[in-house]
C-alpha cells in the first residue's frame, strides 16, 4: 500500500526515517508554541468587532491553528505503517538481510 | 425531536439505568471478544477513543462555565494535551516503551521503577494520587447529581443546585458512586493479568467517548442552528451585549500560559490517562493514529463551547442560572425534553468514564505500591510463602475502589458543593502535575534516575510542594488554583534538579576519598 506524508516509511531505512519523524513532529510542537503564545494572540485580538465569515478573528485564528497542527501531525504520521512491521515483510516478500545481520 | 411534553423522573432514571445497562453489555461482549482471541482492542481508532476519557463532566458542563467566566481561556485546557501530543512520538512512544519491558501497572510504579524501584517512593505517589484526585472523582459525582435535580425540575428552568434535605437512599451521587463501583469491580478487577489489560473496560470507554462528543455536537448545532441562525447571527447578537462581547477578547483570560503548561503535563501524569495510553495500549503503532485523532476529538468538543456560553447569555443573563448548566438548560428552555435527556445522558457518560478508569488505576496502585509491599513486610502473615495470590489481590483492589468512591462521595457531600466544577478540578490537576518533574528527569536525565534512592529528590519534591499540603483542606484555595499549581511545579523542578545534583556531588566526594 502506497504511504502519503513527507516521510515515506521504509523497512530498510525505518529508524532513520523514526527519528526524521520525531524532528519533524518536535518542530511542529514549536509552531504550535508560537501560534499558541499570547504575543502572536495579542495580533488577533482586535476586539468581538472584527470577524471571519461571521466568527470573531482571535476565535477563528484559535480554531485554524488548532486545525492546522492536527493536519501537519496527521500528515506526518501518515509517513509511518498501519500494519506490524513483520505482516508487511510477509506481505513484500522475504526480509532482506540488513548491514549488521549475517546471512546464514 | 418533539417540542413541549413532560419529562417525569422515572424516564430520567430508566434512561440513566438503560444507558448503564448499555455500557455493561458493551464491555462485557468486549472480554468476551479479547477471550475468543478477537480483541476489540486491537485497533487505533478504539485507542484514541480511550485517550478521550481526558474529557469527562469537567469538559462537558464546565467548560461552558469556565467560557462564561474566562473567554476563549477554557481552550488552555485542550491546547496543552494537542501540544503534549506532537511531542508524542518523542516523549509518549518512550514511555510505552519503557512500561512494556519493566511491565509497569501504573504511574507509581512507573515513577519508582525510575529510581531503583523504590517502595517507598511508589507509596508516595499513590498516596498524593489518591489524595489529590478525591476532588475530581467528587467532581464527577457532584456534576451528575446537580445535572439530575436540573432536568428533574422540567420545564422549570433555574432550579437549585442541590438541595439539602434530600434523603440519603434519594440521593442520586450516591446510586451512580454505587453502579461505578460495580462497574470498575466487574470490568477492572476480573482477573488478575500481568499486562493489566482491561479489554471490555477500554471497549466501554471508547463507547462513552463517542456518545458524550454525539450528545455535545446535538446540543451545539440545536443551539447553534436552532435557536440562531448560524455561527454569524449569535456572535453578531452576542457583540451587542457587553458581558458577552468581552468573551471573544482576550481581555478576561489571566492565566493563558500557566494553564497550557499544566494540562500538558496532566494529560500524561493523570492515574486513569497514564492508564488508557500508556498501561493499556496494545500495541505501539496505535500511537501514530492517536497523535492526531486525541487532538482532533478535542477540536470537535470544544467547538460548540463558547456558542453555547454566548446563546446561554443571551437567553438568561448572566447570573440567573449556573453557567455550568447551560447545555441541559438551554434544550429545556427551548421546551426539547428529549434533547435535555441526551444532553444529560452525554454529561452521565463522560463522568462515569472518568470514574470507571481512574478508580481502576488508583485501586491497582494502591493494591501495588501501598498494600502489598507493607504486607509482604509482615512476616507472620507468610505470604511470601503462599504460591497465589491473586484472591489477595483482587480482594484488595475491590476494597480500594469502594473506598475510593466512598471518600469522593463524602468529599463531594462535605466540601464539594461549595465550588465551581473547574475549581475542583483544577485542584486535581495540580496534584497530577506533581509527578511530571519527576516523572520526565527520571526518563531523559540519567543524573536522576542512576543517583537516586527513596530518600532523593522526587520524595521531597512530592512531599514538600505547598500544593500537596492544602489538597485535603480546599478551603480559600479555589481562587488561587492556577497561582498554586505554577508555584508548586516550579517548587517541584527546582526541588528535584539541585536535589539530584546534590546528591550526585556527595556521590563523586565519596568515590573520590
Amino acid at each position: 500500500m502506497a504511504r502519503g506524508g513527507p516521510l515515506r516509511w521504509s523497512s530498510r531505512g525505518g529508524r532513520r526515517v523514526g527519528s526524521r519523524v520525531g524532528e519533524c513532529l518536535v518542530a511542529i510542537f514549536g509552531l504550535g508554541v508560537l501560534l499558541f503564545s499570547p504575543l502572536v494572540m495579542t495580533i488577533f485580538d482586535r476586539g468581538a468587532g472584527d470577524t471571519v465569515f461571521g466568527i470573531p478573528l482571535l476565535y477563528a485564528f484559535l480554531l485554524a491553528a488548532w486545525l492546522l497542527m492536527i493536519a501537519l501531525i496527521a500528515w506526518v504520521m501518515a509517513s509511518q505503517p498501519d500494519e506490524p512491521r513483520g505482516r508487511r515483510q510477509v506481505e513484500a516478500g522475504p526480509p532482506q538481510p540488513g548491514r549488521g545481520e549475517r546471512p546464514s | 425531536m418533539t417540542g413541549g411534553g413532560s419529562l417525569p423522573a422515572w424516564l430520567i432514571v430508566l434512561a440513566s439505568f438503560g444507558y448503564v445497562s448499555l455500557l455493561f453489555a458493551i464491555a462485557y461482549w468486549g472480554d468476551r471478544r479479547a477471550r475468543a482471541g478477537r480483541p476489540l482492542v486491537a485497533n487505533p481508532w478504539i485507542y484514541a477513543l480511550s485517550i478521550a476519557v481526558y474529557c469527562t463532566a469537567w469538559t462537558f458542563y464546565g467548560s461552558v462555565g469556565r467560557a462564561v467566566s474566562g473567554g476563549i481561556e477554557f481552550l488552555t485546557i485542550y491546547l496543552g494535551p494537542t501540544l503534549m501530543f506532537a511531542l508524542g512520538w518523542v516523549v509518549l512512544r518512550k514511555m510505552i516503551r519503557i512500561s512494556k519491558v519493566n511491565h509497569i501497572t501504573s504511574i507509581a510504579d512507573f515513577v519508582s521503577s525510575r529510581y531503583g524501584k523504590s517502595h517507598l517512593l511508589g507509596g508516595l505517589v499513590t498516596i498524593i494520587a489518591v489524595v489529590g484526585i478525591m476532588p475530581y472523582i467528587s467532581l464527577q459525582l457532584k456534576a451528575v447529581a446537580s445535572s439530575f435535580i436540573v432536568l428533574m425540575h422540567y420545564p422549570q428552568v433555574g432550579a437549585p443546585q442541590a438541595s439539602s434535605v434530600v434523603p440519603l437512599f434519594g440521593d442520586t451521587a450516591l446510586w451512580i458512586a454505587a453502579l461505578m463501583a460495580l462497574f470498575a469491580i466487574l470490568f477492572g478487577t476480573r482477573h488478575i493479568d500481568a499486562t493489566e489489560h482491561h479489554q471490555g473496560l477500554v471497549t466501554a470507554i471508547a463507547f462513552e467517548s463517542v456518545v458524550k462528543l454525539i450528545a455535545f455536537l446535538i446540543v451545539g448545532l440545536f443551539v447553534t442552528y436552532g435557536m440562531f441562525d448560524g455561527f454569524g447571527d449569535l456572535f453578531a447578537q452576542a457583540r451587542a451585549l457587553p458581558e458577552a462581547a468581552r468573551l471573544m477578547t482576550m481581555e478576561p483570560v489571566t492565566d493563558w500560559v500557566p494553564f497550557i503548561l499544566l494540562s500538558m503535563l496532566t494529560v500524561v501524569c493523570l492515574p486513569r490517562q497514564f492508564q488508557v495510553t500508556v498501561v493499556e495500549n496494545v500495541e505501539e503503532r496505535h500511537l501514530n493514529k492517536a497523535l492526531w485523532l486525541f487532538p482532533l476529538y478535542l477540536l470537535l468538543i470544544n467547538i460548540f463551547v463558547l456558542p453555547i456560553a454566548l446563546a446561554g447569555l443571551l437567553h438568561f443573563g448572566a447570573g440567573f442560572i449556573d453557567a455550568d448548566t447551560f447545555v441541559l438548560a438551554l434544550p429545556m428552555a427551548q421546551q426539547q425534553p428529549a434533547l435535555a435527556l441526551l444532553a444529560f445522558i452525554g454529561g452521565l457518560s463522560a463522568a462515569t468514564g472518568m470514574v470507571i478508569v481512574e478508580t481502576v488505576a488508583l485501586s491497582t496502585m494502591i493494591c501495588n505500591d501501598l498494600v502489598m509491599p507493607m504486607l509482604l513486610r509482615f512476616a507472620w502473615l507468610h505470604l511470601a510463602e503462599r504460591r497465589d495470590l491473586s484472591g489477595l489481590l483482587l480482594g484488595i483492589r475491590r476494597g480500594a475502589i469502594c473506598f475510593i468512591l466512598l471518600i469522593g462521595y463524602l468529599y463531594f457531600q462535605l466540601i464539594g458543593e461549595s465550588y465551581a466544577l473547574v475549581s475542583i478540578g483544577l485542584m486535581s490537576f495540580a496534584a497530577a502535575a506533581q509527578f511530571a518533574p519527576a516523572l520526565i528527569f527520571g526518563m531523559y536525565w540519567k543524573g536522576a534516575s542512576r543517583r537516586s534512592s527513596p530518600a532523593s529528590p522526587p520524595v521531597s519534591c512530592c512531599g514538600r510542594t505547598p500544593c500537596c499540603r492544602r489538597l485535603p483542606v480546599p478551603a480559600g484555595c479555589n481562587t488561587a488554583s492556577s497561582t498554586q499549581g505554577r508555584s508548586a511545579l516550579r517548587c517541584c523542578s527546582l526541588t528535584h534538579c539541585s536535589g539530584s545534583m546534590v546528591w550526585r556531588r556527595r556521590r563523586m566526594r565519596c568515590s573520590g576519598a
